[in-house]
């Protein structure tokens, strides 16, 4: 147990920084392998004459800005709306499936819903609009990234969400919510001045990780973003294909700026933030509350309109049982930002989920032109032919993602719990500091690393076994089930685990019978994500596993180059549905198992 | 290795030395300041030592250091004895102390027979004997039948009650109480402190209670020591 | 025997044995041209047993169950065991022979065998990431049409010089909407006036795609005076020669779906644009593509090809064997039976794939000529035929593509 953060360290921060090394080299023009055996700034020089190279980095960190401030606001809105009663939990059950859909299948959804020939004009047309033929639009691909910007959004709203779940103390933030409204401030001035900070900071490193995925993903950059100017990910996959294989030094410098602009980026977000929260200082310190809030000014008139009138009495009959014990008894004490909030993220789980729904659709449409709603000659020979086939790569999938998620979850437990052991303050926060190291490769793009620890592989000789994409897969599983275990594991009230062991029974034990059971949700959760990020991940998969092991993914991703979108439902759909199965079961298991006891039950 | 505590325990019980808790020079130091310094105090078997102070005086960091938890900083020194062994380095589950808190903190995944029955366990194999002595707990705390019972489901005094209960089942040799009265409703607080100090006596076990209450006190009957006092 | 003596004797036999490897060896060098069967029964029997693992591009099922097929044909036939390395492009590949090489790890390497052409083979063949020459002692390398199809030798202007096997022909094919278009513009002035015409209804995959830039070098084809030029490296005046293709593109893109402000990313999405009434044109490089698509519903029944009036660009892919290939004489045999005319035939039934034959079909042996007039008997929507075809223009030099690619990048973007 002791050794258990070394050993996670040793296993993936020297295969990341030294595969960053082997990126580092080519970008500064050193490849032995190509006959460059000095350094110097030619990558560089060539990647910086790259047409619309700015115009891209600063279309890129726009994009992803956005994206994430979007999916912030839209996380903390609900939050502050609804922190404590049943809208909580049926958001929560209406998002656990968008969790597990692959980004790439959202994007597929996302972009055949909005294109001009997309699901939603079907619908209407001809009768609505008089499409019989698609309209010149420019909504898929638009010219300013919005449908990018609302596919990350799609999928990040739900991670951020889980994380927030995780990490807020429910009972304490009501307490302290409560009482800052019984001081005078309005709810919304309250949770910013007294939950957001202490919730931000828990969330500030899946923030991060949201904006870096932003800013270098591939997936859904390569289905919605527009050709001009180029994302910059997308700009380096093309250098990094280039036939010409000078071009991979300028990939690899390519790379190093891609990790630049994440770095940037966080830093920027970072300036931001202490901006946001001087603020909120400032404006405390400035004393007496003057009511200025925006929200609270819009005209009760409004609020009664016909499309809210809806939402207020869903939400209205889930604030009846709470206003028993808040000071506030009127149903209409939700304003317009708390419909907002609350249509933004209905409205996005009902856009994810369409999209979802859609895979299905396609995988059994054989004939579907505009403007028919749905196919107009079905056919399921699809799944007959590729049904054989598809049990193979499935199996690979679940044997990989089983066996990575199995190991993460164990490698995190026992950190956490050697986190837990430790005596020493000062120790214990050095240790915290250093295992920061694991988030790495969510902070750096991808390929930057993979190609070097590949290199790092053959290089060694190590031979290409299942093991071996299974330690592949780990590096970005571990980092997930960290960040969604973490705070759980450090939630939990160390007087549990105290009064167990001056019961007599040893750590271990307590680890076993005291610990691990008051956590068993978390752990599932935790591990039902790992499954995901498992199931969902492409380059690892083929470029350690030297396509020897195909899975879903991997057959899902050679296959979107041929483009049949059939194909692409068909794998698509099993992608998602593989991942949320075990969601489902993470959140059934507990509740049968623990079904006698409501505390843990319920929470 | 459980034999042989337990073997210590009945052992000790009966040749009534009367050692009890002995703490020796005791000091907590957090950077330049002193929480608790050179502490000598002795609490015979069956007494009950009560400490006072405000919060963040240390208290809990003393409770924590008796029963092996405390982490660093403070930095600790000094021995702790019980019952004539040094028990200073031993690992908390081996020190066999009993720990109260003002929350009852009963396992919430296990049931209220299941959550005595965990004390048991390290020092009693036999399934049988186990059944029998949590029945015997529960009529003890006058709580028949609640074996079965989802603690959840439990008032907060019920709660209490069993809890002690569960810590009783460990046969401590020692007690550190904190402040585990101060969450109940007065005359509730008064029967509880009633039950609590009945087990005390029977069990003549060292106790150390910290407290905010002066009436905790002077029911205990003890000596009271002021945390501010012992950090000079 | 003496001590000293044995060793002497050791030397000698030494020496006779290098004498007869080096012998061998050169031998071998010089029946290179020529296939020679006797020698070919050696590498077979070395290959059965090994593990040959093809990296190709996976995007299409057909393709892939066609690679089924010669996995099942070549473990009954030879023993080997065929094993599709599925790739997303085949640059993949590539990189990994690349990455690879730079690991100092040059023998048994992961892949075995690659699909290949044009600038990748260009590429490692400059790099000397292939094996070989090895094509020409292939025993069914025999029937390839080397002479009609000029493509087969030249891959992109570029020497196959043996190192790589011909596996399969291509044309450039403009695919319409015949339901939408009545008329398909035959030349590239009256695609500009079609498009004029019908606002956003024509697109080409945005380069560096593959059928992008052979959109590109076609249209420059089609604009240039001299068409000579184009075989020969680029030179100085490209500007000059090129000067036609960026006006027509400057008036072509705004004209274009999406307003040229986006490109599809590849012809397959290119398909989907086409079968979703987006647009009325796309683009494919393999001739059989528009019936096949047909067949399957990812194309419409309207679909048609046609090609330019002047001809379109045709080229020829390749199966290649990286220098490091673990199963070399497995990878040999698995590319020689890919020359098979069983499998050449195969291969082009509309049916299983659609790809054109390399072969000479009027060099066969009747029995084989036979499994070719079999698939070309049958008609189905959207097929064409080699009079549909016409003339198929050379692929301009590799430098070409390059230099397109960078100055369209540098005007329209990414």
């Amino acid at each position: 147990m002791r050794f258990a953060p070394p050993v996670t360290l040793l296993l993936f921060l020297v295969p990341i920084l030294c595969g960053l090394c082997a990126v580092l080299l080519p970008a500064f023009g050193y490849f032995p392998a190509l006959g460059l055996h000095a350094f110097s700034l030619v990558p560089m020089r060539e990647l910086f004459e790259t047409p619309f190279l700015v115009s891209s980095v600063v279309f890129t960190i726009r994009c992803g800005f956005l994206a994430t401030v979007i999916s912030c606001v839209i996380v903390f809105s609900v939050f502050c709306s609804f922190a404590h009663g049943k809208v909580i939990g049926f958001l929560r059950l209406l998002l656990a499936p968008l969790l597990s859909v692959p980004h790439a299948a959202v994007a597929l959804g996302i972009g055949f819903l909005f294109a001009p020939s997309g699901w939603l004009l079907r619908l209407i047309s001809p009768q609505i609009t008089g499409f019989t033929e698609p309209p010149f639009w420019l909504t898929n691909p638009d010219p300013y990234g919005l449908l990018y910007v609302l596919a990350l959004v799609i999928k990040e709203v739900p991670f951020l969400f889980l994380i927030a779940l995780a990490s807020q103390n429910a009972d304490n933030s009501q307490k302290a919510l409560l009482t800052a409204q019984g001081l005078g401030y309005p709810r919304r001035e309250a949770f910013y001045h007294v939950i957001l900070p202490e919730l931000y900071r828990r969330m500030r490193l899946p923030i991060y990780t949201v904006l870096a995925f932003s800013l270098s993903n591939l997936e859904v950059a390569l289905t919605l973003a527009p050709s001009r100017p180029p994302l910059f990910s997308r700009l380096l996959l093309d250098i990094y294909n280039d036939p010409d294989l000078l071009k991979q030094t300028v990939a690899a410098s390519a790379a190093f700026v891609q990790v630049l602009i994440v770095l940037l980026a966080i830093a920027i977000w970072r300036v931001g933030e202490l901006l946001v929260f001087n603020i909120r200082r400032q404006r405390l310190e400035r004393g007496r509350y003057k009511g200025c809030n925006f929200f609270s000014r819009i005209p009760s008139k409004i609020l009664c309109s016909h499309e809210v009138r809806k939402h207020r009495l869903l939400l209205g009959r889930a604030k009846i049982r709470q206003s028993k014990y808040t000071h506030q008894h009127k149903l209409a004490q939700y304003n317009f930002g708390d419909v907002l909030a609350g249509a933004s993220s209905v409205g996005l789980c009902i856009l994810g989920i369409l999209a979802i729904v859609l895979l299905p659709i396609w995988s059994f449409a054989k004939v579907w032109r505009f403007p028919a709603s749905l196919p107009q000659e079905w056919s399921a020979e699809l799944w007959l032919e590729s049904l054989m086939r598809i049990i193979e790569p499935w199996n690979t999938s679940l044997v990989i993602a089983l066996s990575a998620s199995t190991c993460a979850l164990l490698l995190c437990v026992f950190c956490l719990e050697q986190e837990t052991r430790s005596k020493n303050r000062l120790a214990r926060t050095y240790s915290n500091k250093a295992l920061l190291a694991i988030y790495l490769p969510l902070v750096i793009p991808q390929i930057s690393f993979l190609l070097g620890i590949q290199i790092l592989l053959f290089s060694f000789s190590v031979p290409v076994t299942m093991l071996v994409v299974i330690w592949s897969h780990m590096l970005f599983v571990l980092p997930y089930i960290f960040l969604s275990l973490g705070d759980n594991w450090r939630g939990l009230d160390q007087r549990y685990q105290l009064t167990a062991q001056t019961l007599g029974s040893n750590r271990n034990r307590t680890m076993l019978f005291v610990t691990l059971p008051m956590l068993l949700k978390p752990l599932l959760t935790a591990f039902a994500l790992g499954i995901a990020v498992s199931i969902a991940l492409y380059a690892p998969t083929v470029l350690i596993g030297a396509g020897r092991f195909p899975t879903i993914t991997s057959e899902a991703v050679a296959l979107a180059s041929g483009g049949d979108r059939r194909l692409l439902g068909a794998f698509a759909f099993l992608q998602a549905t593989t991942p949320c199965l075990f969601f489902a079961l993470a959140l059934l298991i507990p509740r049968i198992v623990w079904r006698k006891y409501a505390f843990m039950a319920g929470g | 290795m459980h034999l042989w505590l337990v073997a210590r325990v009945n052992k000790s019980s009966s040749s009534e030395s009367g050692k009890g808790l002995s703490l020796q020079g005791i000091s907590l130091e957090l950077g330049e300041n002193y929480l608790v310094r050179n502490l000598n105090l002795q609490v015979a078997r069956g007494e009950i030592v009560v400490f006072m102070g405000a919060s963040g005086s240390g208290k809990s960091s003393l409770l924590a250091y008796l029963c092996g938890a405390l982490a660093q900083p403070p930095q600790a020194s000094g021995r702790v004895l019980l019952n004539g062994e040094d028990i200073t380095q031993l690992p908390i589950h081996m020190r066999r102390i009993g720990l109260l808190f003002q929350e009852d903190l009963l396992f919430p995944h296990m049931s209220v027979g299941e959550n005595l029955a965990f004390a048991l366990r390290t020092v009693e194999c036999s399934r049988a004997r186990i059944k029998e002595e949590v029945m015997q707990a529960l009529q003890q705390a006058g709580l028949p039948d609640f074996a079965e019972r989802d603690p959840h489901s439990l008032s907060g005094g019920q709660k209490a009650r069993v809890s002690v209960m569960r810590c009783l089942l460990a046969q401590p040799r020692a007690l550190l109480l904190d402040e585990p009265f101060s969450r109940l409703d007065l005359p509730l607080r008064r029967d509880f402190r009633r039950f609590v100090f009945r087990k005390i006596l029977e069990k003549r076990m060292p106790t150390i209670l910290v407290t905010h209450d002066p009436a905790d006190a002077r029911a205990s009957g003890g000596k009271t020591l002021y945390m501010d006092q012992l950090a000079l | 025997m003496s001590h000293h003596a044995s060793l002497s004797y050791l030397r000698n036999c030494t020496l006779v044995f290098l004498t007869a490897v080096f012998l061998l060896g050169s031998s071998l060098c010089a029946t290179t041209a020529r296939a020679d069967h006797g020698e070919f029964h050696k590498t077979e029997d070395k290959a059965r047993g090994q593990t040959v693992w093809f990296a190709a591009w996976a995007g299409s099922e057909k393709i892939n169950a066609y690679l089924r097929w010669v996995a099942d044909e070549v473990k009954q036939r030879h023993g080997v065991i065929l094993k599709h390395f599925k790739l997303e492009s085949t640059s993949d590949a590539v990189r990994r022979v690349l990455a690879e090489k730079s690991a100092g790890k040059h023998t048994k390497g992961g892949i075995d065998l690659i699909w290949i052409n044009g600038e990748n083979f260009r590429t490692m063949k400059e790099q000397k990431l292939l094996f070989g020459p090895f094509a020409n002692r292939l025993p069914n390398a025999k029937y390839v049409d080397y002479k009609n199809k000029p493509a087969t030798r030249n891959d992109f202007t570029i020497p196959t010089d043996g190192y790589e096997s011909p596996w399969g022909t291509a044309q450039l094919v403009f695919i319409y909407d015949g339901a939408r278009v009545a008329k398909p513009p035959k030349n590239l002035k009256q695609l500009l006036a079609y498009a004029k015409k019908n606002k956003g209804r024509f697109t080409y995959p945005s380069p560096p795609d593959f059928i992008g830039t052979t959109f590109l070098k076609q249209a420059l084809y089609d604009l240039v005076e001299d068409s000579g030029v184009l075989a020969r490296p680029v030179d100085d005046d490209f500007d000059e020669i090129t000067k036609p293709l960026w006006s027509f593109l400057d008036q072509l893109h705004p004209v274009m779906w999406q307003g040229g402000r986006s490109f599809p990313k590849s012809w397959p999405k290119q398909n989907q644009l086409l079968n979703d009434g987006e647009v009325y044109f796309s683009l494919t490089f393999n001739p059989g593509d528009v019936a096949s698509s047909i067949a399957q519903g990812t194309l419409p029944k309207s679909a048609r090809g046609y090609v330019l009036k002047r001809g379109t660009i045709g080229n020829a892919h390749f199966v290649a064997i990286p220098y490091n290939a673990n199963a070399k004489e497995g990878a040999q045999v698995v590319a020689n039976f890919l020359l098979s005319p069983e499998a050449q035939a195969r291969k082009g039934d509309l049916e299983v794939w659609g790809d054109p034959t390399v072969l000479a079909v009027n060099k066969l042996p009747k029995s084989a000529r036979t499994l070719f007039a079999k698939i070309e008997g049958e008609a189905k929507v959207g097929a064409m035929s080699a009079k549909d075809l016409g003339k198929s223009l050379p692929e301009p030099h590799p430098s070409w593509s390059e230099r397109l690619k960078k100055e369209w990048q540098k005007r329209y973007g990414g």
